[in-house]
């Protein structure tokens, strides 16, 4: 097998060095070249072509986000995005993932020298990921926008969720729920209860884009939150999210404990929750992303009598944790994203 | 380094270097830029250079896990948001605010690139709080306690909706009650019975509760105060329980009164001395001074009623034992505060230390060199102005090590060195003074070389050459116009600068001294007092009249003989354990009255390795004197390094101890010639 030759982009010499050095330790991918800025990305990638592209989102001259914009229309190469951990980059990160970004990792928080292992290998994953699967332009299509309103809704009491969706993403995931959830109307029956992969404060800002483009309200989870009808709680990053029955009505209880498959939040970890409080009340969902996270969960989801839907190949950036349901025969049905917004509602107000 | 199958040590460290060249070369710009922009506040494209900097610099440096760094990079961009707003408001304030920043991130880098962590950084965090604070008027605290989660105000709302009231229990832990989470528990049982609990801090099931010295439980009841009080009160368990009524803060029924941060106080505050000097002091200083005046207080107060009672006619052994005691304790407590005032002036050595890594870093990329710094014992506290006086000679003396010490890369693997020469800088206590320690692994100085130079250029005649010990020998280095260097280096090796040194250290009342062996390395060290306003003194007389020399100079008092003494070489020694060493005599030197030689007692003076014996009359004992410059009509000498005003008021001269010393090898090189 050929070599995965990469191309990194940062405007830091000691970053790109760091990521030289990160990805040389794996023996089937070449680091083909460096650039500082998106310019001298862009004159190198027209001659050399890479396989997959690093990118750090705050250079000079131009910027990351420029700088895919170009290489999304320009070669179809796919995109890993290298971002820092701030409010700025946060957003300038979602919006990559947007414009057509594989995937994204954060530069290392706490020294590289005691976790440049999980470092690495997220980045190297990523990489191999990016390369087996064909660049995808972002699901789109017409989304109503609905009005804008607050970004709270006043707490109230009426009607306690009976019924919870649950969904699980990972590596494509933050598109595919780009695509679903703006598709959900906002009297939406369900509590919707979401794990995707990412870290800490991203999901803040993730949650906050989707609440601005969504009729349902879309929140990120704080603890002691209220499962309620039209309302989706994502699961912070670095904490797992679980839901519990109380007398008032459900919450959701968030927890530092161990992470599950190497995930903190954990698909599964929701799952379990979900199929012990809510049993055949229960929906769950597992869209795109890399590894075998939420299967197991979702076997008990389906065990319990809930409803269980995997996503399809075809529609997936990666085809991973569907795979895994499915060969586990946790997936009562299989489909394409296209299709899960009809499903729902049909399932939901049938 | 665990866990680091992904990298080799070597590629950690030139991955460290990269950091460290872009991360200095980073505030060297953030500095400029900073000013740049103070210039010309307009100048967007500039501010966002230099929050493209900064956020570069906090990614790297989070990412080698220097989390000051990055916490003070993300403060630093906090600030820049703000930038615009507040240069127009108040134009010196920010730029300051980002120089002080841009000083400790250097502070920062440096540190931990000579090895050592855990700044405190808290005191520029909280400045910038705090004017972070004072900039948002319209953020207020929360009011006390964890916000309320949803579930609890639904609770409440629930609750208040069915005609229960809402209590706060606060219940103190008994100081022998063990098992507090089954303790809060029990609690938590009993209150239930009265009502329901809405939540508790810490959380009952959180594992938090046995480091707490108390929970506090909301609650929703229909009992009252005193009921709910009574039942939640366990004997062995609580120690006290406090029930009040719950007012919230968040909801529409409460009180949503926004309760106003004070601005964080600093952990250091500004004290202004004489003469405009700034002294930054640690709060905890001034705290052990106050505590000290209370004291002083209390012993006045005694003195005061012993006084009152004297007067009354009260004069009972009784009562002037209670004066002497009181006098025991202004004593001892003056003495301490004398001490904490002292200590008001003392700062860490790493003040001047700080800049060295760097210019080791740069200076040796320029000879082609490579070498390390290691700082050692650089919070060793020293007074300010003679930390601030430092720097110059330390970075001749590093310089040096540099240019004529470490060898090339080449000739030190030929020799069977490691490629990397190391200087280490290492500051620590001795008796009443401080050491500093410049030493380095390199080549040493050539003692036949030195000898021969100073022979052709005539600093010391060729008879004498042969015979000069190896420590005689290195001593030339401080001889104006000598040097040992092979080609002439830019920055030093000009043959001014160790005499230049050791004027500077001798001008901070301190002494230098330079050992050397060939092939291995040299170690420069300067004993320095810890402070230059008081001294720790030595009182002798001669001749009459009193004279006072600092402690950490006399290495030993003996007693001598006329047997003791010698003749060598047209001059007196005196010999001390079969060494011969040569005198002084006090009476001489300033021409007094000569008292009898043959009764007297010697201070043995050193410097280093070289020692001399001063001849006094009587020891008077030792005190802690306050030392005053002489001026004007006091006769001025060499010899005298100041004056001081003893208790009973008579005035002591203070002789410097390496001036003697000089004076005593100067003369019995005299007279060698002459002879």
């Amino acid at each position: 097998m050929n070599k995965i030759r990469v191309l990194v982009v940062d405007d830091s010499a000691f970053m790109r060095k760091m990521i030289t050095k990160m990805l040389a330790s794996d023996i089937d991918i070449d680091v083909a070249g460096t650039a500082m800025d998106g310019l001298f990305a862009l004159n190198k990638i027209a001659d050399m072509r890479p396989d997959v592209i690093t990118l750090d989102i705050n250079m000079p001259r131009m910027g990351g986000i420029a700088t895919l914009r170009h290489i999304v229309t320009d070669y179809g190469i796919p995109t890993v995005i290298v971002s820092s951990v701030t409010k700025k980059d946060e957003e300038l990160t979602l919006e990559a993932l947007d414009i057509g970004a594989f995937d994204f990792v954060t530069k290392p928080q706490n020294g590289i020298s005691s976790n440049i292992g999980d470092i690495s290998e997220e980045l190297i994953a990523k990489i191999k990921a990016a390369c087996l699967n064909p660049f995808t332009r972002p699901p789109s299509g017409p989304r109503d926008r609905p009005a804008a309103r607050g970004l709270t809704r006043p707490v109230q009491l009426q009607h306690p969720a009976e019924r919870v969706l649950a969904i699980g993403a990972s590596t494509g995931g933050p598109n595919a729920l780009n695509y679903l959830l703006p598709r959900i109307s906002s009297g939406f029956p369900a509590g919707i209860l979401i794990v995707q992969h990412m870290p800490a404060g991203f999901t803040e800002t993730f949650a906050a884009r989707l609440n601005a483009i969504c009729g349902i309200e879309v929140k990120e989870a704080s603890e002691g939150d209220l499962v309620l009808p039209g309302r989706a709680l994502i699961a912070p990053g670095g904490r797992h999210m679980k839901v519990k029955r109380l007398p008032l009505g459900s919450v959701v209880l968030l927890s530092d404990a161990e992470a599950v498959n190497g995930h903190r939040p954990s698909v599964d970890a929701l799952f379990h929750s979900v199929a012990v409080e809510f049993g055949e009340k229960a929906t769950g969902l597992i869209l795109t992303g890399m590894g075998n996270d939420g299967a197991e969960g979702l076997a008990e989801i389906k065990a319990a009598g809930g409803m269980t839907v995997a996503q399809d190949e075809k529609s997936c950036v990666v085809f991973g944790m569907p795979k895994a349901a499915i060969e586990r025969g946790a997936a009562r049905d299989v489909m394409t994203l296209e299709r899960m917004d009809g499903f729902l509602s049909d399932h939901y107000f049938r | 380094m665990e866990n680091f199958e992904h990298l080799s040590e070597s590629e950690f460290t030139e991955l460290r270097m990269t950091f460290y060249s872009q991360a200095y070369e980073t505030v060297e710009n953030l500095r400029d830029m900073v000013l740049g922009l103070d210039a010309c506040p307009g100048n967007q494209d500039l501010l966002k250079t230099l929050k493209r900097h900064i956020h570069t610099l906090k990614g790297d440096s989070n990412s080698l896990g220097l989390t000051g760094v990055g916490t003070l990079c993300h403060k630093m961009e906090d600030v820049l948001v703000r930038y615009t707003e507040w240069i127009e408001a108040d134009e010196n304030a920010v730029t300051e605010l980002l120089l002080e920043c841009a000083d400790t991130l250097d502070r920062l880098l440096v540190e931990s690139d000579s090895g050592r962590t855990g700044a405190d950084i808290t005191g520029i965090l909280g400045r910038i709080d705090a004017r972070l604070g004072t900039s948002f008027p319209e953020k207020f605290a929360e009011g006390t306690g964890d916000p309320l989660t949803e579930y609890q105000k639904l609770h409440i709302d629930n609750a208040s909706g069915s005609g229960l009231k809402l209590f706060e229990v606060a219940v103190t832990f008994h100081p022998l009650c063990g098992e507090k989470t089954v303790a809060a528990m029990m609690v938590a049982e009993k209150l239930k019975k009265t009502g329901e609990i809405i939540r508790s801090l810490p959380d009952l099931d959180g594992g938090q509760i046995d480091s707490a010295r108390s929970i506090n439980i909301l609650l929703a009841s229909k009992a009252d105060r005193a009921e709910i009080g009574k039942s939640a009160f366990i004997a062995c368990i609580a120690e006290e329980v406090e029930v009040s009524d719950y007012r919230r803060t968040d909801g529409p029924a409460g009180d949503t009164r926004p309760v106003e941060t004070s601005p964080l106080p600093g952990s250091a505050q500004q004290y202004r001395g004489q003469g405009g000097e700034i002294l930054r002091i640690d709060a905890g200083k001034v705290d052990h001074i106050m505590n000290l005046i209370g004291e002083l207080i209390i012993g006045r107060s005694i003195i005061d009623q012993a006084t009152r009672d004297i007067g009354e006619g009260i004069a009972s052994v009784e009562v002037s034992s209670r004066l002497r005691a009181a006098n025991e304790h202004m004593e001892q407590t003056l003495s301490a505060l004398q001490k904490g005032v002292m200590k008001m002036r003392m700062v860490p050595v790493y003040n001047a230390f700080r800049r060295f890594p760097k210019l080791v870093r740069e200076l040796s990329a320029k000879r082609d060199k490579k070498v390390r710094i290691e700082l050692i014992g650089s919070d060793t506290e020293l007074d300010k102005g003679i930390v601030d006086a430092l720097g110059e000679p330390l970075s001749h003396i590093i310089r040096n090590s540099i240019d004529h010490g470490i060898e090339a890369p080449p000739v030190r693997i030929a020799s069977g060195k490691k490629e990397e020469g190391l200087i280490a800088l290492r500051a620590y206590h001795e008796a009443a003074s401080v050491v500093i320690e410049v030493s380095d692994d390199g080549r040493g100085i050539d003692c036949d070389k030195l000898r021969k130079m100073a022979v052709e250029k005539g600093l010391i005649g060729p008879e004498g050459s042969d015979s000069l010990s190896v420590d005689d020998t290195l001593d030339l280095v401080f001889l104006p116009g000598l040097t040992t260097a092979e080609s002439l280096s830019e920055t030093s090796g000009r043959g001014v600068g160790m005499d230049a040194v050791k004027t500077s250290v001798e001008g901070l009342k301190g002494s230098i001294e330079v050992e050397s062996s060939e092939g291995v390395g040299t170690v420069i060290r300067l004993k320095l007092p810890l402070t230059l306003a008081v001294i720790k003194a030595l009182l002798v007389e001669a001749g009459g009249t009193q004279y006072a020399l600092p402690v950490s100079s006399v290495a030993e008092v003996t007693r001598i003989s006329t047997d003791d003494l010698v003749n060598a070489g047209g001059t007196r020694a005196l010999i001390l354990r079969d060494r011969v060493i040569s005198i002084l005599s006090l009476n001489e030197i300033f021409s007094a009255e000569g008292g009898d030689d043959t009764k007297k007692i010697a201070l043995i003076l050193t410097m280093g390795d070289r020692k001399v014996g001063l001849l006094v009359d009587r020891v008077l004992g030792q005190q802690q004197i306050v030392m005053k410059n002489v001026e004007g009509n006091v006769a001025k000498s060499d010899l005298v390094a100041g004056a001081s005003i003893l208790g009973n008021g008579r005035v002591v001269l203070i002789l410097d101890a390496p001036s003697i010393m000089k004076k005593a090898v100067a003369d019995g090189k005299k007279r060698m010639a002459g002879a």
